[in-house]
């Protein structure tokens, strides 16, 4: 584009001209009344059952798992309730001890990989996610994107579950920030897609899924 | 925008609004506010007010070095791989996007809700060259399928009821649609579901671009804003240059504002975070950076803190007379309050500048603003702009108002001038007076009696007051009688 260079100094130069009384000297440090004290967590417990009860606000459905056996009688019932068909999950080393994809094949789910940039999802009935980070306040997990966890995973299924480890726990959207700042890409998820757009009537599931689950698993 | 040479006659298009605009606005509004309350209270009130306090200082912070945040914001996200062009104006900002999607072949575009594309508009220049251009947000999809355009920046189709979206469902998407929001949302995701999978390119606006890593942040609830930046092999985004942060802190306390003071919930659905371009992600990432009168603005330390503005519509919920009119009485992009100061320092006063007399000045508006912007100052300042002009225009008043305006103040600040008339304006209304009131006067004073009655000339309040004694005396004794 042959104006680009120009357009950005004409840009430029007109920013630095308006802000004449400012741009003269360096940049200024941020102050300090721009800054706002994060939250600060209660313990862990207390953090766990604010954050089922948050999900549940959302419309969401909370759940504490403990142990392989829980995960696997959990698994099954969420497969028969959504009728779950085909899978397609996350393969992180902290849920891998779980085998999630011989417990989604003995319940009779075609398990797909998530691997790529995803369309391959949009006729998945459910994506398994493993959260990065929670923050119980809102109900939200932290999704890192990655080659084995790609946005569509979270997005194109039906149904969204986020697996979320006790260590995973954050006490505010500060410190989430802080982990996973240099990353090209994240999102963060709080609840199915959702729309108040005709007269202010939330419905859930628009172009995203239309149910999400939050399991803590110890 | 730019381009648009009509004035906007706020007064005939207030006139021109529906009753059923107004009442599903009113409806719409109510809701919102009602919901943001209980979640501001929830945060605590004492909170949220430093939290807002924080929310301006940052945006300050930023606009103030804005020059510097921009040329880091270019330098991260050119490292991070993607392509940073800048645009003048709106022109320039359509024949970059254009060009992206020519030297591509693209045909088939899914877009973000976003206002900077409504205010450079995108769609008719797309559409001209034979790029069918999809908007994703279920609002936006309504009012681009009835051929309209936003009434709320937050809220496009805020003005339809269900049994229109519904009729307009029936009648444009050929399906037996009813008037249930569940039923006509689920049309609109198996509608849009292919167009995201098969676009060529998705394009986006940005809430905040971070620049200390030059990561574009995007918020929405339904989904369609992640989609259309993950799928399509192409990702162009075309922000306003102010809306540059400084950094990630900075992000986490406008993320709270922002969701809270919107729709009253705590956070959105969905927050993405991009920087350049990602391995499974779209293979290219265009940011496009636009002007179109923003320094200029910047300019002017008065209304400079317009600037600040996060689009959370907070303003226009809130507005008495928004909730009276609509939004499509501004005749513009931005409506309400920040409509209000925005259009005509875009467009110019010559333009727009009868919008800042669109407001009582009640201040309900800087009260909920989340950025504390002083927006009533600065109404203020451009009602001004407007009369008298001042380094950056040229009065934009008739000059008969003027001269009445003129001949007002002296008639005002002299006794002898003020009895006179009103012994002649006693005279001189016999004729047109029903009663005690005016019910209309010849132009140029009929702009007063269109909208309402005058009150007639009761005589001089010296006299009355000398008699009030002997008045109530009367009275008393009739009452006695």
């Amino acid at each position: 584009m042959s104006n680009t260079k120009s357009s950005r100094e004409v840009i430029l130069t007109d920013v630095h001209t308006a802000l004449a009384a400012y741009a003269a000297s360096p940049l200024q440090p941020i102050p300090t009344s721009a800054r706002f004290e994060p939250r600060k967590a209660a313990n862990l417990d207390e953090e766990m059952e604010m954050m089922l009860l948050e999900v549940k606000r959302l419309g969401g459905r909370g759940l504490k798992v403990h142990g392989r056996d829980e995960f696997a009688v959990a698994l099954d019932d969420l497969v028969k309730t959504e009728r779950i068909r085909t899978a397609a999950f996350s393969d992180h080393p902290l849920y891998r001890p779980y085998g999630i994809a011989s417990l989604l094949k003995g319940s009779g789910v075609q398990v797909l990989s998530p691997d790529g940039d995803g369309r391959r999802l949009a006729d998945c009935d459910l994506g398994i996610t493993a959260a990065d980070a929670a923050l119980p306040e809102t109900g939200t997990v932290l999704l890192r994107t990655t080659q084995g966890q790609p946005d569509a995973l979270s997005l194109l299924p039906r149904v969204h579950l986020a697996l979320v480890a006790p260590e995973a726990f954050r006490a505010d959207i500060h410190h989430a920030f802080a982990m996973a700042k240099k990353d090209r890409h994240f999102v963060l998820v709080s609840g199915s897609s959702r729309t108040a757009d005709i007269e202010k009537v939330l419905t859930l599931g628009v172009h995203g899924p239309k149910s999400f689950h939050v399991w803590i698993c110890d | 925008m730019t381009e648009k040479t009509a004035r906007i006659d706020f007064r005939e298009n207030s006139r021109n609004a529906s009753p059923a605009v107004v009442a599903a606005t009113q409806n719409s509004t109510r809701t919102a506010l009602r919901k943001r309350a209980a979640v501001v209270a929830e945060f605590g009130e004492e909170r949220w007010q430093e939290l807002r306090k924080a929310g301006h200082e940052i945006r300050m912070h930023a606009l103030t070095h804005l020059d510097r945040y921009l040329a880091m914001v270019e330098e991260k996200v050119t490292a991070a791989g993607g392509y940073v062009h800048w645009a003048k104006d709106a022109e320039e900002a359509r024949e970059i996007v254009l060009g992206l999607a020519t030297e591509r072949s693209v045909r088939s575009i899914v877009k973000v809700k976003s206002m900077v594309s409504e205010e450079i508009d995108l769609n008719p220049a797309l559409e001209a060259r034979g790029i069918r251009a999809y908007e994703t947000d279920l609002g936006e999809f309504i009012v681009q399928l009835a051929g309209q355009r936003p009434s709320h920046i937050t809220s496009p189709a805020l003005h339809m009821t269900k049994e229109e979206v519904a009729a307009l469902f029936c009648e444009k998407l050929g399906i037996d649609a009813c008037p249930i929001p569940e039923e006509l949302t689920e049309h609109a995701r198996l509608r849009l579901r292919p167009e995201f999978l098969n676009a060529d390119m998705g394009i986006s606006g940005g809430n905040f671009l971070i620049a200390e890593t030059g990561t574009l942040l995007i918020v929405t609830n339904e989904g369609n804003g992640r989609l259309s930046t993950s799928l399509p092999p192409v990702h162009v985004a075309v922000v306003g240059i102010e809306k540059v942060i400084p950094d990630w802190e900075s992000a986490a306390v406008l993320l709270k504002l922002l969701a809270r003071s919107v729709s009253g919930s705590k956070i959105t659905a969905y927050s993405t975070f991009i920087t350049g371009v990602r391995e499974g992600g779209p293979k290219e990432f265009h940011l496009v950076l636009l002007d179109n009168g923003r320094s200029r603005i910047l300019a002017d330390k008065v209304a400079r803190e317009a600037l600040l503005c996060i689009r959370c519509g907070a303003c226009m919920n809130t507005c008495p007379v928004y909730n009276q009119v609509g939004g499509y009485a501004y005749g513009a992009v931005y409506q309400g309050p920040i409509g209000s100061m925005l259009t005509p320092l875009l467009l110019g006063t010559g333009l727009a500048g009868g919008l800042p007399f669109a407001s009582t000045l009640c201040g309900a508006c800087a009260e909920l603003c989340p950025v504390m912007i002083p927006i009533p100052e600065i109404l203020l300042h451009l009602r001004k702009r407007f009369v008298e002009g001042d380094t950056f225009e040229s009065p934009s008043v008739p000059g008969i108002l003027k001269a009445m305006a003129k001949l007002g103040r002296i008639v005002l600040g002299s006794p002898t001038l003020y009895h006179l008339g009103g012994r002649l304006g006693k005279i001189f209304q016999a004729p047109l007076r029903r009663g005690d009131w005016l019910p209309s006067l010849p132009p140029p004073l009929n702009r007063w009696t269109m909208a309402r009655p005058f009150p007639a000339f009761q005589g001089g309040f010296r006299g009355w007051f000398k008699n009030r004694k002997a008045a109530v005396k009367q009275a008393e004794g009739k009452l006695h009688e």
